[in-house]
């Protein structure tokens, strides 16, 4: 009894105490929610509204969520796009070998849709500005990725780092993620990424041998019929004339440098075990043929490179090569070797390619490779 | 939308109270048009398009309430509404008729259900469209309950509130707050190590099993009640008190006390209109737990389409009808008499050793309200109960490693321990057991709380807490290609 009396002594006095406590708690809130939306922005890990800060450790690691920040807020001449199978270009490199300033914007396992986004956010960025139009683009196309759905992208995007809605940053300047991981443990205890190296694979150079290869790979069941040769044309046309031909054909300023990686011999095993040997050829064909048609595009055909796929002590896995081919094929972009021919022109034509490919895919002893590593 | 979203946080919700408030006052035809409103928007933010299979099937049911209360009171129009709400549940979510499932139809079909029971029983006079649209529609309940009931929803829409209950607002606000960390942090920190294991059964040993059963039983409690919370929380700053849906279920000592505190509003639900139409308890023993069993099986057959839930539900209606027909029995008498004398430390012993039996036998039966199939419950099953030892999965233990609190763990230097991985899954698994056995009831703790700094701060850091919480930062460690 005495407790309520006094408390409604305390409340005459004071006003009504839940409603005090309430607007404690509300204004403590919007304070740390403040406090937390400035250091956000001030530091933006993920370049969605700065440049980075000069001498922040900042930590590089998420593709999906720092790339589109980085194309539209770092400055550069030049990019290079695509897969793993480019996550290990260095891009001193490109500096020493074509004097250019280059970025790399990889997503591991991309798909059309996934290039075609970020080279939106490239294209509208300053650093493609009228007077100063985009050098190159450095391409890398794996054909598997173009068969797939036009819209498809390989992991769902955080679209609020996407797109211009400011209402949906929500996301990332209250984030506990973005605060503990990207702005507090660089602080505590920095280790700044080396953005020429950016996303490099973890592989250490014992991974990459052929035990270790073969000990990961499982050959397919045998398909009994065969693909027909042009299966994949139509949903490559799509992919092709949606996510890709539009930033060639707008961006006359700006060459494309379209790159095919060389996948292992065990790729090949794959492609005549499943059966679609001629239907991938064909795949080759016509984006080599469809791309190579554009006066700003030049191709690269790597993947019949025999010395090199034939090696399993070239790869980690069976796709992944080593990094020193990284290097070979920026030697190869600077000095033009394993260029495919434009039609009409000098050198070698991409139906040479294809049947040197062929020829390997179909000669090659996969049962002693296979046979041998158990 | 969900109540852990940003959109309903800084958007819906502070809209449609401020709404309330400039409307509440308009009389009761304004206000009720503003709540269905509200509703309805919430409701069709992130799908609208099942938003007409609730006007319409709100628009029929209406239609059959009317003509049961106060055209011809027949058993035939009730019969038709009923084939209608179950055949329409049955169509959507168990032949897929329509290729979709509208969200919350097992929770507005039920609540249509009791609208017409209770016409049909003559408790309900001349309930108008709106009211009838509000306790259809209400947002906080309507996606995942709890099931009000007319008789105790209706009234409080004619209640009149003309100052501001500061009071009221402050209790209803720290049950959301405590509702939203419950899922925020607990249910989804545990659902990651569930997922985990579910998604690779073959590779668990029987600590890495026990760890998935016991993490979803913790999961499914807090995940399920803190929505409830919220939606008390939510309703109540409308002033309006939705029922108690969860009332410490873990704290019981057998089955029978569970149900009292599980989910009460289905519970509540199917005795009033499945369990006691069918006889109840006055038709003799036999007869009684028959009805007790068709109970449990179709509760079993609600929860999801598939054979694992009419298990979970028959483990349930099993052990309940054994349960009651042991206390209904002498022996059971006796022991009680003699229990009575004996000294304190036994009966504590004896209710502890309940309290435990019965917790494992609830997360057993959740093993199959959890796995994709039979198949897979006995998989889990069986890797738990044959003792295989070993370490607990490296992945597994990591789920629970909040990155919050490893950096506590770096300030204390204990991450160069070999078992430093571990320490959290264990902390937190047996903190929120301690929660589960010896905590107090979200709902009982903020009707005795005090306005104060403490409280203040509280509410503040697990408010924030758990908003800087709702988004992560996608990464996919495992890519290939």
């Amino acid at each position: 009894m005495k407790e309520k009396q006094d408390f409604q002594q305390l409340h005459k006095k004071n006003g009504n105490p839940f409603r005090r406590v309430l607007i404690a708690a509300l204004t403590m809130v919007l304070v740390l929610f403040g406090l937390t939306t400035a250091l956000v922005v001030y530091v933006d890990p993920f370049f969605h509204y700065h440049a980075p800060l000069e001498g922040f450790p900042y930590l590089v690691d998420n593709q999906l969520s720092q790339n589109p920040g980085m194309a539209e807020h770092m400055e550069y001449d030049s990019v290079i796009l695509g897969s793993s199978m480019t996550v290990n270009f260095q891009t001193t490199w490109f500096q020493e070998l074509m004097g250019l300033n280059t970025i790399k914007l990889s997503y591991s396992g991309a798909f059309p849709k996934d290039q075609s986004n970020i080279m939106k956010i490239i294209f509208e960025s300053r650093n493609n500005a009228e007077e100063n139009r985009l050098k190159k683009v450095f391409l890398g196309v794996d054909v598997i990725t173009y068969t797939g759905g036009v819209d498809e992208t390989k992991y769902p995007i955080p679209e609020y780092l996407y797109d211009d809605n400011l209402l949906n940053d929500i996301n990332y300047v209250l984030n506990k993620d973005v605060v503990l991981n990207y702005i507090l443990r660089p602080i505590a205890d920095p280790e700044p990424t080396d953005l020429s190296n950016v996303y490099a694979s973890w592989w250490t150079e014992e991974y990459y041998s052929e035990e270790w290869v073969l000990h990961n790979y499982e050959s397919p069941e045998q398909v009994a019929e065969e693909a027909d040769p042009g299966a994949y044309i139509d949903a490559v046309e799509k992919n092709l004339s949606q996510n890709i031909c539009p930033y060639i054909e707008q961006n006359p300023d700006t060459e494309f440098v379209i790159f095919f990686p060389p996948y292992s011999i065990l790729f090949w095993n794959d492609v005549q075990r499943e059966n679609h040997l001629e239907a991938t050829l064909s795949e080759y064909r016509y984006i080599s043929e469809r791309l190579n048609a554009y006066e700003n595009v030049s191709v690269y055909f790597f993947p019949d490179q025999e010395e090199i796929i034939c090696d399993l002590n070239n790869y980690a896995d069976y796709s992944h090569y080593h990094p020193r081919f990284n290097r070979y094929m920026t030697e190869c972009f600077a000095d033009g070797t394993n260029l495919v021919a434009k039609e009409g022109q000098e050198g070698k034509p991409i139906e040479e390619y294809l049947a040197h490919m062929r020829e390997i895919a179909v000669t090659f002893d996969y049962e002693k490779l296979l046979g041998s590593g158990g | 939308m969900l109540f852990n979203s940003y959109s309903f946080l800084f958007l819906f919700f502070p809209a449609a109270l401020a709404g309330y408030y400039l409307c509440r006052k308009a009389g009761e035809g304004v206000k009720n048009i503003y709540l269905i409103a509200v509703s309805f928007v919430f409701y069709s933010w992130s799908a609208p398009q099942y938003l007409p299979v609730l006007i319409a099937g709100m628009a029929v049911n209406y239609g059959f309430g009317w003509q049961i209360e106060r055209v011809s009171h027949s058993k035939q129009v009730l019969a038709a509404g009923l084939v209608f709400n179950i055949g329409l549940l049955g169509c959507f979510k168990y032949l897929d008729t329509a290729g979709f499932v509208p969200l919350g139809i097992s929770f507005f079909t039920f609540t249509q259900i009791a609208y017409l029971m209770e016409c049909y029983r003559g408790n309900l006079k001349g309930t108008g469209a709106l009211s009838y649209g509000v306790y259809v529609s209400w947002f906080p309940k309507m996606m995942q309950g709890p099931i009000a009931l007319p008789g105790e929803f209706l009234p409080q829409l004619e209640k009149k509130s003309a100052v501001m209950d500061w009071e009221a607002a402050y209790r209803n606000l720290y049950l959301f707050v405590l509702g939203l960390f419950k899922k925020v942090l607990i249910a989804d920190t545990l659902g990651k190590a569930v997922d985990l294991g579910y998604a690779n059964l073959a590779t668990l040993n029987s600590w890495d099993g026990m760890i998935v059963m016991l993490s979803y039983t913790l999961q499914l409690y807090f995940d399920f009640s803190g929505y409830c919370d919220m939606a008390m929380g939510i309703s109540g700053m409308f002033g309006i008190t939705l029922p108690l849906n969860f009332d410490s279920p873990y704290k019981a000592a057998n089955i029978l006390e569970f149900w009292k505190g599980w989910h009460r509003t289905l519970t509540a639900f199917f005795t009033k209109y499945l369990y006691i139409p069918l006889g109840g308890n006055r038709k003799g023993r036999g007869r009684t737990y028959l009805n007790c069993l068709i109970v449990f099986f179709l509760s079993g057959i609600w929860h999801g389409s598939g054979l694992t839930f009419i298990v979970w539900g028959m483990l349930h209606g099993v052990l309940y009808v054994l349960t009651r027909a042991w206390k209904e029995s002498r022996i059971c008498d006796g022991l009680s008499v003699r229990l009575e004398k004996s000294g304190g430390f036994i009966r504590k012993l004896r209710h502890g050793i309940s309290v435990l039996l019965t917790f494992l036998y609830v997360n057993v039966a959740w093993v199959f309200f959890r796995a994709p199939s039979i198949e897979d419950a006995g998989t889990l099953l069986k890797t738990i109960f044959s003792f295989q030892g070993g370490r607990v999965n490296w992945e597994l233990a990591g789920c629970f490693n909040l990155d919050e609190f490893w950096y506590v763990i770096k300030v204390l230097h204990l991450d160069r321990w070999q078992y430093a991985h571990y320490i959290l899954m264990v902390v937190i698994l047996i903190a929120v057991l301690f929660l589960v056995f010896f905590g107090k009831n979200a709902v009982n703790f903020v009707k005795t709380i005090k306005p104060g700094f403490f409280h203040a701060v509280l509410i503040t850091v697990l408010f924030v807490w758990s908003v800087l919480s709702l988004s992560g930062v996608s990464s996919f460690l495992y890519v290939n290609f």
